[in-house]
């Protein structure tokens, strides 16, 4: 099933982008691709706390989520409609597709390693699409393949809700909210710094991204998440000696191992609502999106120590006043 | 990225001397104040580096702007936060003794350095 979501997350976002970009080869008024793109980016990662919150409250509607998310990714291709209508329904679809699939992935696997995959592929697949090397009738077609094949997997797979939400007490509510305010602070810096380098090499950083995320995910249930914080941290302190092309690919890499991490750790938090705090973290990447041109305005020494202290923050929170880890700490 | 003073020749190596100078200052403090263990003082010592190599990139990187001295007070904190955050990491130390002695260390380097920018640049 991981494997599925990420092909499926790979192709969604690939469509989309596929659809957008088809735009400026028509030849459509720039304001005009201004204007699809912010609806777009508005509705698909705004909305996702939404669709999330829908999936926790009715965790056996999440199938019939992902059938509505290839509806409208469907209807996205139509043409006719007009521009406004297609960034509408591109982005519900995306966002109805994002908050189901990572609700599905956070409570179905325990570990780093599968929210760190899951989310891995996007960006390869939204640099093919939106660069137009792969066309969008293909991405809809695997879309709907990957579709289908997902809800026979989910026939027999009953989604359920989290098996033992642990008691929390007041202050403990607190600090894991503070804890999860933090991680989504972290979200929302590294969304400054997503991949502003990445001019001609149209496919080399969206990998990097990739391989950020996707190893990230690995490292931390290998090596465990304080050595994984600290790797991070040296990686970006490496990557801000050295000079040329290496120094913005290491770098981006560096933050993008963060990603599974925040992922987990605010799940971790809240229990009980996968699908909330999914759409919540995809939610923290919009000012990046609308206020990218600050980008130069946060040197990457302040990026690479804000989010290393930030996630050690949150992890010294989370190992204080979560009930399962003071269980675990304590004789 | 990182930009260069001498072509060629990378920041971080000129931010080197500072660096070791700092690093220098505040290891034996720290071994007085009761790290005794040699991998805590060697972790120290990285770290200071580390962190002292970040912090000069960052104030070249930012000199001329408004509220300079603010900026340099500010940082100072943050650097005081990561070092203590990576040797939490590495030593396990208690937590309020280790903060305690980084604060002090510090203080003491920051003020030599005030001092011997005053005596030897004037």
């Amino acid at each position: 099933m991981l494997f599925l979501l990420t092909l499926l997350h790979f192709s969604v976002d690939g469509l989309c982008g596929a659809a957008l970009a088809a735009h400026d080869q028509a030849g459509t008024a720039y304001a005009d691709i201004l204007r699809l793109f912010a609806l777009y980016n508005l509705i698909a990662f705004g909305g996702q706390w939404l669709v999330g919150l829908f999936s926790d409250v009715f965790p056996r509607r999440i199938p019939a989520l992902f059938v509505l998310s290839l509806l409208a990714l469907g209807a996205g291709l139509l043409p006719g409609p007009g521009c406004l209508f297609q960034g509408f329904v591109l982005g519900v679809g995306n966002c109805v597709f994002h908050a189901a699939g990572g609700s599905l992935i956070l409570r179905s696997c325990n570990t780093y390693t599968e929210p760190g995959i899951f989310v891995s592929s996007g960006a390869i697949g939204l640099a093919l699409g939106l660069n137009g090397v792969v066309p969008a009738l293909f991405f809809l077609f695997l879309c709907a393949s990957l579709t289908g094949t997902l809800l026979f997997l989910l026939r027999n797979h009953a989604v359920s809700g989290p098996s033992a939400v642990p008691d929390h007490d007041v202050p403990s509510r607190m600090a894991l909210a503070a804890c999860v305010i933090l991680l989504l602070f972290c979200v929302t810096l590294r969304g400054f710094g997503g991949g502003g380098e990445a001019g001609s090499h149209i496919l080399l950083f969206p990998c990097v991204f990739a391989l950020g995320k996707a190893s990230g995910g690995l490292l931390c249930d290998r090596i465990g998440y304080r050595n994984t914080l600290l790797l991070l941290f040296l990686l970006s302190f490496l990557a801000l000696q050295i000079e040329g092309l290496l120094s913005p690919l290491l770098l981006a890499f560096a933050f993008n191992i963060s990603m599974p991490l925040t992922l987990r750790l605010a799940h971790l938090c809240a229990p009980a609502y996968p699908g909330l705090v999914f759409g919540l973290a995809a939610g923290a990447l919009l000012p990046g999106f609308f206020f990218g041109v600050l980008t130069s305005a946060i040197p990457p020494h302040v990026m690479a120590v804000a989010l290393f202290l930030l996630l050690v923050a949150a992890n010294a929170l989370y190992t204080r006043y979560s009930p399962t880890e003071r269980k675990r700490v304590s004789p | 990225m990182t930009g260069s003073l001498v072509s060629g020749t990378p920041l971080g190596l000129l931010l080197l001397a500072p660096a070791f100078l700092t690093a220098a200052i505040e290891t034996p403090l720290f071994w007085v104040l009761g790290f005794r263990r040699l991998h805590e003082c060697l972790w120290f010592f990285v770290v200071n580096i580390v962190s002292n190599i970040l912090l000069n990139e960052f104030l070249l990187t930012a000199a001329g702007t408004p509220h300079y001295n603010l900026l340099v007070a500010v940082c100072e904190g943050v650097v005081l936060l990561l070092e203590f955050a990576l040797c939490r990491f590495c030593t396990g130390c208690t937590a309020r003794r280790l903060w305690l002695t980084l604060l002090f260390c510090n203080v003491c380097s920051f003020a030599f350095g005030f001092l011997a920018g005053r005596v030897f640049l004037g």
